[in-house]
């Protein structure tokens, strides 16, 4: 476990630098988000889930997930850097079969649970991990396929929702707020539970249950809210939504990497 | 029509299982022998049509071969963005099903008739569309629409409900062109689904003697190839075509012949008989409605 927990965190670090140095070089890419997600990614490939299909709902955050899977080579520095390029493989959502670990395209939110649920429907020995956001939970069909997940008991699929508070012009709870919603779900035949979303000992465990619990401690589909901050690591980011698309300049490109390395 | 593509699913199944159906709470009836059939391959998602097409786009990733069928509103309208995204963008072989074409769903209202679906669903680039007009083309439409999910390739098909008469059919052509009215003048009559019925019955008493083609499938390839047949086979040097459609015009079969006549600088004497274009209150019976806002009577003589 130590070893995975290091080579989470180190995996993180770096991601890190990659989304900060990425957004600032090409101009484009989803910051607060992606440095609120990586943590969920990287704890997801140093833990028992690594070869599970991840679906990933949030897709506009993609860089988060081809930074870790760039360090830890499923992708070359190459094809990474082609990033928001011209021509270049990846955009700012994630393109399907692209590389062997995307297997699918996302982008509209609301979308990526029920092709999971399709997918845990029709391959039931086969597991799926599937990220949202908390903001994407407003979307209704959302509600729709957790529904599903939970009339049908579909417990290879773990569901995760990234809860970094923070929409596109706002915090979520001055737009629609999720308490009701999560209280709701309480009420159905899901398993919920919240984590810290940054801790990576947390992450790897939970990923790890779902995991081993394939075969009989899962009474109950997992839902996780994953309690993150979006822009995790850089100060002035934090809590502070206008981080959501916004690019750096060079002077708080040079801020955001010395918080970084600081916060490591 | 509906009763016709039950029986012809239910008999695909017991030969491919991989199909499963899955409806949105619809299909009072019509599905009872197949879910007697075969239990493990029906699901019932609810009213939760989103859900519904993100579901079959998933299942089919894995390897199923998914039916999803619906009332037209809920299924092409409500999901549209999932039916873009998850069919079209991500290229999944779903066959869609819509019921309750045009005006089939007359007294219900104007969320419940189907006047724009066409538009819709041929803006989704790699979907076939399909326009079956009695039992048998539904059979036919259906079978065509597998055999594509076979090569990986979605469809949408667009049926109306129960009781529509069967039309005799003279000629199939190129797997989407049925002549069902042969004439030796120059005046046609193209059209799709069951307004066919009530073309055959005005032509009965129709001053002028017309052709009547019916399109199964509607692409871009099917209508240059009527096109062609219509040119080849009239006398006169502009053929009088008279496209008759329970569908608005926009995106319609009348502005697909008028775009290709154009770019194929063909000439033909194009006339058009549509749904008007608004949103229909009157509570009536379809053929009432027909009468009053797709006027055959106006447009053949």
């Amino acid at each position: 476990m130590c070893q995975r927990l290091a080579r989470a965190r180190e995996l993180s670090y770096r991601s890190r630098i990659d989304i900060l140095t990425t957004v600032y070089q090409k101009k484009g890419g989803h910051l607060g988000g992606s440095l609120s997600l990586v943590d969920l990614i990287s704890s997801f490939y140093s833990s028992l889930a690594k070869d599970t299909e991840l679906i990933l709902s949030k897709g506009h955050c993609v860089l988060a997930w081809l930074a870790v899977l760039k360090n830890i080579g499923s992708i070359t520095e190459v094809q990474f850097a082609s990033y928001y390029k011209d021509g270049g493989l990846f955009g700012g959502h994630p393109k399907k079969f692209s590389v062997p670990a995307i297997t699918w395209s996302t982008g509209s939110l609301g979308h990526g649970l029920a092709v999971a649920c399709g997918k845990a429907f029709a391959s039931r020995n086969k597991t799926f991990v599937c990220i949202l956001g908390d903001g994407e939970t407003n979307e209704g069909s959302v509600w729709e396929s957790l529904m599903f997940l939970s009339q049908h008991q579909l417990t290879n699929v773990l569901v995760i929702i990234d809860n970094n508070k923070k929409e596109s012009l706002d915090l979520t709870n001055n737009i629609v707020g999720i308490e009701g919603f999560v209280s709701s779900l309480k009420a159905t035949n899901l398993d919920v539970a919240a984590v810290n979303g940054h801790d990576h000992d947390s992450l790897i465990r939970m990923y790890d249950k779902f995991i081993e619990g394939q075969d009989t401690i899962l009474r109950h589909p997992m839902l996780i809210l994953a309690d993150t901050v979006k822009g995790k690591s850089v100060s002035f980011m934090e809590n502070d939504p206008k981080w959501h698309h916004r690019k750096l300049t060079h002077e708080e490109f040079q801020l955001a990497l010395a918080d970084v390395e600081r916060n490591s | 029509m509906r009763n016709s593509f039950a029986q012809q699913l239910d008999s695909a199944a017991s030969e491919d299982s991989s199909i499963r159906l899955l409806v949105g709470d619809i299909g009072y009836r019509v599905f009872d022998t197949f879910r007697e059939n075969h239990p493990e391959k029906f699901l019932n998602c609810g009213i939760a049509e989103q859900n519904m097409i993100g579901l079959a786009a998933g299942m089919a990733s894995e390897g199923l071969k998914p039916v999803v069928y619906t009332i037209i509103p809920f299924l092409v309208m409500r999901a549209f963005e999932q039916i873009r995204v998850d069919i079209g963008i991500n290229n999944t072989n779903v066959i869609l099903v819509g019921v309750g074409a045009g005006f089939a769903y007359d007294k219900l209202g104007p969320t419940h008739h189907a006047y724009e679906d066409i538009a819709l669903m041929r803006s989704i680039s790699n979907l076939n569309v399909y326009l079956p007009y009695d039992g048998p083309t539904a059979k036919i439409c259906l079978k065509d629409a597998l055999l594509q999910q076979s090569g990986g390739t979605p469809s949408y098909i667009r049926l109306y409900k129960g009781g529509e008469p069967d039309i005799p059919c003279i000629e199939k052509f190129d797997h989407s062109i049925d002549l069902v009215k042969n004439s030796k003048s120059s005046k046609v009559v193209v059209t799709h689904g069951c307004i066919i019925s009530m073309v055959m019955d005005k032509l009965e008493s129709a001053e002028n003697d017309f052709s009547v083609y019916a399109l199964r499938k509607l692409n871009t390839a099917a209508v240059d190839s009527l096109l062609f047949k219509i040119c080849s086979r009239v006398d006169a040097t502009i053929p009088t075509v008279i496209v008759v459609e329970e569908a608005y015009r926009c995106g319609s079969l009348y502005s697909e012949i008028a775009m290709r006549a154009h770019e194929l600088s063909i000439r033909v004497d194009l006339k058009g008989c549509h749904i008007d274009n608004h949103y229909i209150f009157d509570i009536d019976e379809r053929s009432s409605l027909i009468k009053k806002y797709t006027p055959i009577d106006e447009v053949i003589l």
